[in-house]
């Protein structure tokens, strides 16, 4: 273009150069025209070509940013994969808290280095009134890679036309009851499940059931529900799905004081029946008959800044009461089945301490009390001997984003007469994929 | 009787407020900012929650039970979206949102869905530390935004009461005046 409209202006400049005469003739006007015209020309089609090879470029550069701007993937489901790692040292060989059946996972976990549950989650709206979640866990158990289908539950969501607050989910879901257990494991404030949970619930309660919540229409925080399950998961076992013997209840209130502090109470009942034998303690130990579960739980919360990512105090306990009335037997004591109508109880208190955004400290106290001891069990894994387990917990962890998390907790283990288990746990917990919604 | 009187002429004069509480927009707001721009667009006829204050980092949060409660029969909800209240938001509307302010809903508000995005990414990994894929969040800092998000704020504060369309207009129009002067004097 630039020798163009150097040439044009010359070229007319010659033109007039080699006809200095003012009085030029009509024909010498017309070849001028003439001249002018296709130069004009000529520049008009050298200009439409240069603009259609810039149409060709911006169509070009067009399709490439199309392409890399293809990461959209809002219909498909939300995928998450949550990585677990732990190095862990016991001083004791045995961790077997005598006067209490113990399912697989409330176990204490593998010594030494060792991946823990690996989890897979998928999510989302299955559509207008449907939302839709399951958690796939991938875990060792004495040297078998096992799957276990932690969730998989179907919910109702606003568009489903039931009253506003009211939300009926169906399948298997970590269930409404006390606080921790409808929370997955590494979203803990801790290394290990506290004492109550890894007796009376075995970890988690995730049956397959129907549950409906309920959140009032009232200015402070209030919650309802309740459930109806299979009865197949610790406490209960092997049911013969032909009773809905087994229900929850709940009811839970919170709300904030001032604009720092907030707290929540809440208060669960969960019933139900081993129809048939629920192992546990590695299968030797065998129940069959009914279990009640009380658990009142409550969680407080202070910013002492007033903003919580940065300073925090968490403050948090539960506690569980449960009658067994029913047939023990212990299959490696030869113990027969013992009739047993008893009443335990656990409870924890822990209090974490955010003191840099990036870092927390915690310490936690557990504790049981297991029932007395009828005279057929004397001697079996279900003899406390009067002895009530605690633990003692303390630790240190440092969050490096949102999504990764490295902790070192000491734990000591009260876990029998005169035994004293201390364990040293240094864990990562990890995810990657799909935001993880932190839960109130 | 006098007694009587001056009771129902109490009654009277209560019930001739023109807008009792029951009747005003219950707006749930997750930022201080958002809720001062619907109170100034809504004035006595809207009941604003703010679900953070000033201090507090917005994208940290989390779900509250207070926050369940007030979202709770909230009828229009302002939010900054573009993923900044994705750890807790998205849970509020789940557990005890209605249906017209659920993600896509009429009344659920997004100011970074009204607002031309800054520094939206078009690679985007976890390296680069906790970047939000549909762009820059934090729409408010621009004064030329705000006009946007009012006027769409404005437009469903009519769609919910048409009743009160005049005066929800007359203080849109002051509110916008105010603004554009605001920016030229900037």
């Amino acid at each position: 273009m630039n020798s163009y409209s150097i040439v044009v202006p010359v070229a007319i400049a010659t033109v007039f150069a080699a006809n200095p005469a003012i009085s030029a003739t009509a024909t010498e006007i017309e070849t001028l025209k003439k001249d002018i015209r296709s130069m004009q020309k000529r520049y008009d089609s050298q200009v439409s070509e240069l603009e259609d090879a810039l149409k060709g470029l911006q169509q070009t550069s067009a399709l490439s940013t199309s392409k890399a701007t293809i990461y959209d993937n809002s219909f498909n489901p939300s995928i998450g994969v949550i990585l677990n790692g732990h190095f862990k040292n016991y001083s004791a060989a045995e961790n077997e808290l005598p006067g209490f059946a113990v399912g697989h996972e409330g176990e204490r976990s593998r010594e030494g280095l060792a991946v823990d549950h690996t989890e897979l989650t998928m999510s989302a709206n299955i559509d207008d009134i449907f939302f839709g979640s399951t958690t796939i866990a991938i875990a060792e158990h004495e040297g078998e890679t096992e799957v276990e289908l932690e969730e998989a539950f179907v919910q109702t969501s606003a568009g489903a036309g039931l009253p506003d607050g009211l939300t009926v989910k169906a399948g298997r879901a970590l269930w409404t009851l006390g606080y921790l257990n409808e929370h997955h494991v590494h979203t803990d404030d801790f290394a290990d499940r506290p004492l109550p949970y890894r007796v009376f619930l075995d970890g988690a309660y995730n049956d397959d059931g129907v549950e409906a919540s309920y959140v009032l229409p009232t200015d402070v925080y209030a919650e309802v529900g309740g459930g109806i399950f299979r009865g197949d998961d610790f406490p209960f076992g092997e049911a013969g799905g032909d009773n809905l013997a087994t229900w929850s209840a709940y009811a839970r209130t919170g709300a904030d004081i001032g604009d720092n502090q907030s707290f929540r109470v809440g208060t669960s009942l969960l019933s139900g029946e081993a129809q048939g034998e629920r192992l546990s303690n590695e299968e030797l130990v065998s129940f069959t008959g009914d279990t009640d579960l009380y658990v009142i739980d409550g969680r407080y919360t202070w910013a002492p800044t007033g903003n919580a990512s940065q300073k925090e105090v968490i403050v948090q306990a539960e506690y569980f009461w449960r009658q067994e009335d029913g047939l023990y037997e212990d299959i490696d004591a030869a113990t027969g089945a013992v009739a047993l109508n008893e009443k335990s109880n656990g409870w924890y208190l822990q209090s974490v301490y955010k003191f840099q955004p990036q870092w927390r400290v915690g310490i936690r106290y557990s504790q049981l009390h297991a029932a007395s001891t009828p005279v057929g069990l004397i001697g079996s894994a279900l003899d406390a001997d009067g002895h009530d387990p605690k633990t003692y917990s303390a630790m240190l962890d440092w969050t490096n984003s949102e999504f990764s998390r490295i902790r070192l907790q000491l734990n000591q283990e009260d876990i029998g007469p005169d035994e004293t288990d201390n364990q040293v746990i240094v864990q990562y917990t990890m995810s990657l994929g799909a935001h993880a919604t932190h839960k109130y | 009787m006098k007694k009587l009187i001056a009771y129902l002429a109490f009654v009277f004069m209560v019930a001739a407020v023109p807008v009792t509480a029951a009747d005003s927009i219950k707006v749930f707001a997750c930022e201080p900012e958002w809720a001062s721009l619907v109170n100034e667009l809504g004035g006595e006829y809207v009941q604003t929650y703010a679900a953070t204050n000033a201090q507090q980092d917005p994208h940290h949060i989390r779900a509250r039970p207070s926050l369940l409660a007030k979202m709770r029969g909230s009828e229009l909800v302002l939010c900054s979206g573009a993923d900044l209240e994705v750890g807790w938001l998205p849970l509020l509307l789940q557990k005890s949102g209605g249906k017209g302010v659920q993600p896509g809903a009429e009344f659920s508000l997004m100011a970074a869905d009204l607002v031309p995005v800054l520094e939206k990414p078009q690679v985007i990994d976890r390296s680069m530390g906790d970047v939000h894929p549909d762009g820059n969040p934090h729409v408010h800092l621009n004064p030329h935004n705000i006009i946007l998000v009012a006027k769409v704020v404005h437009d469903r504060l009519q769609r919910l009461r048409p009743e009160y369309a005049a005066q929800f207009q007359q203080q849109y129009q002051q509110s916008v005046t105010r603004w554009t002067k605001a920016i030229a004097d900037w």
